[in-house]
């Protein structure tokens, strides 16, 4: 990626390498497919109009969970929550059909997890972002990173009927 | 690596839907000019943003056929109506004023180059972002101020100082609470001096009852609520307190029954800052800012005020704030 200047976002270099991804992880980490593209829109929007005071040491990963807090609250707020992840697997299975019966048992297990232990998930295993940097993006410490994470795989694990093994 | 992580990154994957470029970067560009924003970091989109700066002119540009956010330049071209960018050029910094005319709350560096939003309706005043805090707005005199070439500031939409203080955050509209009840104290009844019975053998002789002199009071200090952050109730909270994460405006009424009143205030949280906005007769409005980094969960932090007459009698109120880290709102 080229940036020009230290005070400029090459906006459109970070739509074209991380926003597919970073839509994608929202998605799967709310069940939103409709409402992802705009929070993360309205993310960006905001990071470059009202910045936070410190800076994020990631942006994909500070954009993926400012984008997905906001759906979940507005999720909140509809008690839909559960009617959006219930349409998610029908969606996918009609208009891909390339799913596994296993993608399918991940995505039930993902989908059982707590909202946090979820979000780290994806953000881990499909962004590859270090737990440093999770961390940094959630505003909270490594080892509670560490811990969730943990726990996240000792369910999915127990969901797939697989060992958790260590990482 | 075990298995587990091998079949979760695969299949998250396989799940992952990735979202659609075409026209992103032009929607996100045009939201954040209508915002007044542009900050912008330095570093990689995957990576950090080392080197995280706050320009001091922002302002969209047409680069190589795409949308960035940065800097403006003169002959840059493309700058977005109604933000002009301009050169505060006065050497010894020139004061700068929550409303036009009014007093000074801070000053801006000469040959500073900033960002301005609005004018006031007699142009004589110019409403730019503080270099200092990008997301206020302060107002300093136009002839202080010098346009790029090719911007005009005569275009610039007129507002007052409250609604130029608004324009980067439009959403939030402030809702009134009912203000509290001021804190009078009894006025001092005059003594009476009675008067001498009358005697049968003289003639009553009336005795004037010298004037009370009159008493200087103590001021009447009020202080109304006056920010999304401190709707109570439930439900709401959470959305209005992030309307304007870490911030919250309060408004305060003050009188004296013979003179003029100043009022300050202090708080009981360290890293915040209260500033004077506005101040129209027995009205002010203060803006408080904390600094609240990581913190998760709202604060709630107490502001005393006190406004001092001319004969230095002084009377204080308190009341208490709820702001919400830019973390607790966005993550």
């Amino acid at each position: 990626m080229s940036v020009a200047t230290a005070t400029r976002i090459d906006l459109e270099a970070f739509v074209a390498s991380e926003y597919p991804r970073v839509v994608a992880a929202v998605r799967l980490i709310t069940g939103d497919r409709e409402g992802a593209p705009d929070a993360v829109q309205d993310a960006l929007v905001v990071l470059i109009a009202n910045p936070p005071r410190s800076e994020p040491a990631n942006v994909a990963a500070y954009i993926t969970v400012v984008a997905s807090n906001k759906l979940r609250d507005q999720q909140r707020r509809r008690g839909a929550e559960q009617r959006a992840y219930d349409k998610l697997p029908q969606d996918r299975l009609t208009a891909t059909d390339v799913l596994s019966s296993l993608d399918i048992d991940v995505h039930r297990a993902l989908v059982a997890l707590p909202d946090r232990q979820r979000e780290i998930c994806v953000l881990h295993y499909l962004m590859d972002h270090s737990v440093d940097h999770i961390a940094s993006a959630l505003g909270v410490s490594t080892g509670t990173v560490k811990t969730q994470l943990h726990r996240a795989r000792a369910a999915l694990a127990a969901a797939l009927g697989k060992e958790a093994g260590d990482e | 690596m075990s298995d587990l992580d091998d079949i979760l990154r695969e299949s998250l994957g396989h799940l992952a839907e990735p979202g659609d470029t075409s026209g992103v970067a032009d929607a996100v560009a045009a939201k954040a000019a209508a915002l007044g924003g542009g900050v912008a970091g330095g570093g990689a989109a995957g990576g950090g943003f080392a080197g995280w700066v706050i320009p001091v002119v922002l302002g969209m540009v047409a680069v190589g056929g795409g949308v960035t956010l940065g800097v403006t330049s003169a002959g840059a071209g493309g700058s977005v109506a109604p933000y002009s960018p301009v050169t505060i050029w006065n050497g010894d910094g020139i004061p700068a004023a929550a409303c036009p005319g009014g007093p000074e709350v801070t000053s801006l560096d000469g040959g500073a180059r900033v960002l301005a939003v609005a004018r006031s309706e007699d142009g004589a005043y110019l409403a730019v972002r503080d270099p200092e805090a990008l997301t206020h707005t302060v107002w300093v005199a136009s002839g202080s101020a010098t346009a790029d070439p090719g911007e005009d500031v005569t275009t610039l939409p007129v507002l007052d100082c409250l609604e130029a203080s608004a324009a980067p955050s439009p959403s939030v509209t402030p809702s009134v609470t009912p203000s509290e009840e001021p804190t009078v104290k009894p006025t001092p009844k005059p003594t009476k001096t009675s008067s001498p019975k009358p005697t049968k053998t003289s003639k009553p002789k009336p005795t004037k009852t010298p004037d009370p002199k009159p008493v200087d009071e103590k001021p009447t200090l009020g202080v109304a609520k006056w920010s999304p952050g401190q709707i109570s109730g439930t439900g709401g909270v959470h959305d209005s307190l992030c309307e304007d994460p870490e911030s919250a405006t309060i408004k305060v009424s003050a009188a004296d029954d013979k003179s003029g009143v100043e009022v300050s205030g202090t708080t009981n949280y360290g890293p915040d800052t209260l500033t004077q906005v506005s101040h129209s007769g027995s009205d002010w409005v203060f803006k408080y800012t904390a600094t609240l980094g990581g913190n998760t969960d709202p604060i709630s932090v107490n502001v005393t005020f006190t406004a001092t007459d001319s004969a230095g009698h002084k009377v204080s109120k308190s009341t208490t704030v709820k702001v919400a880290s830019t973390y607790f709102c966005f993550g």
